[in-house]
């Protein structure tokens, strides 16, 4: 009786395992094929509405979801090409622009996207004023300038000639993204900051209404963004079905789970994993510069660094492939412009090389062969500190003495703005794809940018930058950033240091991946899963 | 019983608007403007300004606090400026999951620490009673960011007996939010597969953090253990012929729990509040990475909501403990003379 009553047990157990076991593996397998799992840090996610995100994760995002009048290629990053916009041409004062939309691209929702939608998206932006809105208020544009000619013309007048590359680059950008109006339209809600309306502000956060190749299915904060593919897209359908944007924050994390499989992209890898990872045949490890350029800041107000020969002697000191080895373990290019490669007017000239002893003659003819003490200012976030005492210990040999001061970004930025700091270690990322969004507050002070809070006030230079500004020859306005440059490597208040290089972890059954340089020039829709 | 409550929770008010009044100072008077951490290191000036106004930093002190004491009287939190979203909204989102993982970690840290202590007390001096404390000499001192990494290279990465690190995994979605615990939610769903996964997505950030809290609970249960066999009821016990274990369990044990339960209320709080690292690690959605965040960038409103948050789970944790005192030592009274107010 007990034999059978356990052979009973046996059976059934069996049986329910090998049913489980069936069913678990399978459905997984089967679903695991269409989904790309990209794991990475997402905690800076503040938005998913165009007006507002301005953060590296959120403008990525938005970039997969929503269409823009223009758009940069996968892989390429130079120039802006047609996307909602089939031509696009500019009036004889320089200032009216006029695009014409492709007439078969759909919203999500199915409504087509008409000139009207860029009407409604563009005054969003402009009447919201959030973080991004500057890349299209810069120009002049308010809501009267905006104006839809017909279903599938749309006009936009600005306040006086601009350069058409940054223009259009500006348009590419992911605050120019088209939204869909009348669903944005039902859902505006009144509120504490926005009594009369807030332009679908609240609900665009946490919603998408785009016509791009993917479609949002879960935000869950701090734990993943799910977002499916729109079949319907106009040009480029995803390969495969879902993407999961996994919030990993931790990059051993990272790295263990892309090496078991668990994730198939590894976002930003650190120089250690990526040499644990070195050998493993079923990754590859893609790098690609990204467009952050990490540089110190020198106040030019008063004391030894006003004088360009210490400036000089300064940038001769600095340790590079020291910083660039042993801090950024080899991740890192050094860079002597302000343009990041990948942007059309780069260089690899090199200006500056460690040399000691050209140093110490710089500072004697300045009158400081017996050098001087100064303080220096960084974030507490790494690698600042660690490039700060690197500074610190190569200004020692030429006799300057550093005091760093570590200090959080709530102190940190507000004393660069109010011009108090002696020297900081710092960086800047572009705010659009264009070598002007780097090229003006590096040099032209009168944009009360980093020119500006290093009291570096070089009328020359400004005046190159707004030349620049209205050139609408690509070539000749590339030209005046690069004399520009050479001023500012010669004599500005700047040790350019280096561009990170981002290193990405990738299964080997990923085919499309084009490392981009930041996530907001990613297009998911090209990568497949074998 | 019911006076010794109302006198707690009206207690619990003046300390909350306590907190409130000293969390907003404190906030106020550190040399750091929150505005730069909102507006980010490349905002032109004009944006900072423009955010300065758009939320209030422009007016006198006065005028921002009557705002804030008038918010925080109608139960409005106010927004954060980091998610954009109200801070109460984000509390809600993001406390249960924290909640979830505390209480898991309590529980392996009252398990654990009791047989740990209960055996070295029993074994004094033995290897057990060495093992044992060595033990939860690590638990304290190993720091949480190396161990739960070491942890999940052998349980996940080696051995692939855990999953990875998350909440839930990536192919399965969450069952509609009813409690925002997700064993409950699943259990209501009668989600078995969502149960099962997150239930073993607990296991490992669970365990180091309960492994904190280990250590404290085993030592207060080992010397209060060791004090209670020595007193003559439970020899007498022994005398009358009792089994060893049911002189321990029954005897021994119920006694010596009532200094843990102290304990425990103070490793639940700490839990709760100390999951920062854990929750990094094992990339836990919870409240502690929300805090961290709001400390580092000066999210005020979301500093001050957590604030009131963890000193109202301390508050209450410390309630509950005093009413199981009472439970568990019928010589305690509350109410009256001698009670513990």
């Amino acid at each position: 009786m007990i034999r059978k009553m356990l052979n009973a047990i046996v059976a059934v157990s069996m049986a329910s395992s090998m049913v489980i076991l069936a069913f678990v593996p399978q459905t997984e397998a089967a679903s695991r094929k269409d989904v790309l799992v990209v794991g990475m840090a997402t905690s800076d996610l503040i938005s998913l509405d165009p007006a507002k995100a301005f953060e590296f994760s959120g403008v990525g995002l938005i970039t997969q979801m929503y269409d823009r009048l223009l758009d940069f290629p996968p892989g390429s990053y130079e120039t802006p090409e047609a996307s909602l916009a089939k031509s696009w041409s500019v009036g004889s004062d320089g200032r009216t622009w006029t695009f014409k939309l492709r007439s078969d691209a759909k919203f999500h929702s199915g409504n087509p996207v008409t000139a009207e939608d860029v009407v409604y998206s563009f005054a969003r932006v402009v009447t919201l004023k959030d973080q991004p809105s500057f890349i299209l208020t810069q120009f002049g544009i308010t809501p009267d300038s905006l104006k839809a000619v017909d279903r599938h013309t749309f006009q936009v007048t600005l306040d006086q000639p601009y350069a058409g590359g940054i223009f259009l680059a500006c348009l590419a950008a992911g605050v120019a993204s088209v939204v869909d109006s009348k669903i944005v339209k039902q859902h505006v809600k009144n509120t504490d900051k926005y009594p009369s309306g807030d332009m679908g502000l609240t609900w665009l956060s946490t919603n998408s209404a785009g016509s791009g190749s993917f479609i949002l299915k879960q935000w869950a904060k701090n734990d993943r963004v799910v977002i499916d593919s729109n079949a319907d897209h106009w040009a480029h359908v995803p390969k495969v079905k879902r993407v999961v944007i996994k919030e990993i924050n931790e990059a051993t994390s990272r790295r263990l789970q892309v090496e078991k499989g668990d994730i198939d992209i590894a976002w930003e890898l650190f120089p250690d994993q990526v040499k644990a990872l070195q050998g493993n045949q079923d990754l590859n490890i893609q790098k690609f510069p990204g467009t952050t350029i990490y540089y110190m800041g020198i106040n030019v107000k008063a004391g030894p660094l006003a004088d360009p020969r210490v400036r000089k002697a300064i940038r001769y000191a600095i340790d590079y492939d020291g910083i660039i080895n042993n801090i950024m373990g080899g991740a890192a290019k050094q860079i002597n412009t302000f343009i990041p490669e990948g942007f059309a007017g780069y260089t690899s000239k090199i200006y500056y090389r460690q040399d000691l002893n050209k140093a110490k003659e710089l500072l004697k003819a300045a009158g400081f062969e017996n050098g001087f003490e100064i303080e220096m200012d960084t974030g507490d976030q790494t690698p600042n500190p660690e490039l700060a005492q690197s500074v610190q210990n190569s200004l020692r040999k030429i006799g300057v003495t550093v005091k760093i001061n570590t200090l959080v970004s709530a102190q940190l930025w507000p004393k660069y703005r109010a011009q108090k700091h002696d020297m900081i270690m710092a960086r800047w990322g572009p705010d659009y794809n264009d070598p002007h969004t780097n090229a003006q507050p590096f040099t032209d002070y009168t944009a009360r940018q980093l020119s500006w809070r290093n009291v570096y006030y070089n009328e020359w230079t400004s005046g190159l930058i707004k030349q620049a500004g209205v050139e609408m020859d690509q070539k000749r306005r590339i030209g005046l950033y690069q004399q520009a440059n050479q001023v500012i490597q010669e004599d500005g208040p700047y040790v350019f240091l280096f561009q990170p290089l981002y290193q990405y972890g990738v299964r080997r059954n990923i085919d499309g991946f084009y490392p981009p340089p930041s996530f907001d020039l990613w297009k998911l829709y090209t990568i497949s899963k074998n | 019983m019911p006076a010794y409550l109302l006198k707690r929770l009206i207690s619990l008010i003046f300390t909350i608007a306590g907190i409130a009044v000293v969390t907003f100072f404190i906030s106020l008077v550190v040399p750091l403007d929150p505005l730069a951490a909102i507006a980010g290191p490349q905002a032109p000036q004009e944006t900072v300004e423009r955010l300065r106004v758009l939320y209030g930093f422009d007016q006198p002190l006065y005028v921002q606090f009557g705002h804030y004491v008038s918010r925080l009287s109608e139960g409005n939190l106010g927004m954060s400026f980091q998610t954009g979203r109200p801070v109460l909204d984000d509390i809600i989102q993001f406390f249960p999951a924290t909640l979830e993982l505390a209480t898991i970690a309590l529980i392996i840290s009252i398990v654990s620490g009791i047989t740990l202590g209960v055996f070295s007390a029993v074994y004094r001096n033995s290897w057990i009673d060495h093992f044992a404390r060595v033990f939860s000499l690590i638990g304290v001192s190993m720091p949480v960011f190396w161990l739960g990494l070491v942890l999940m290279l052998i349980f996940y990465f080696k051995l692939d007996w855990l999953p990875e690190p998350g909440r839930l995994d990536i192919m399965l979605i969450e069952p509609e939010r009813v409690t925002g615990f997700l064993l409950m939610d699943s259990l209501i769903a009668q989600d078995w597969e969502v149960f099962y996964d997150a239930l073993m997505h607990l296991i490992l950030p669970g365990s180091v953090l309960g492994l904190f809290g280990l250590a404290g609970i085993a030592r207060i249960v080992r010397s209060s253990m060791l004090d209670v066999l020595s007193q003559e009821y439970v020899k007498t016990a022994r005398i009358k012929g009792l089994a060893e274990h049911l002189v321990i369990v029954r005897h021994a044990l119920r006694n010596a729990l009532v200094p843990t339960v102290t304990v425990i209320g103070l490793t639940y709080g700490g839990l709760l509040e100390g999951s920062v690292l854990t929750e990094t690690i094992f990339s836990w959605p919870g409240l502690g990475r929300y805090l961290t965040t709001a400390f580092l960038t000066l999210d005020l409103n979301a500093i001050v909501g957590g604030t009131m948050l963890v000193a109202m789970s301390y508050s209450l944790v410390n309630l509950v403990v005093d009413l199981l005192y009472a439970y568990l030592n019928p010589k305690i009274s509350l109410d009256g003379e001698g009670s513990l107010s």
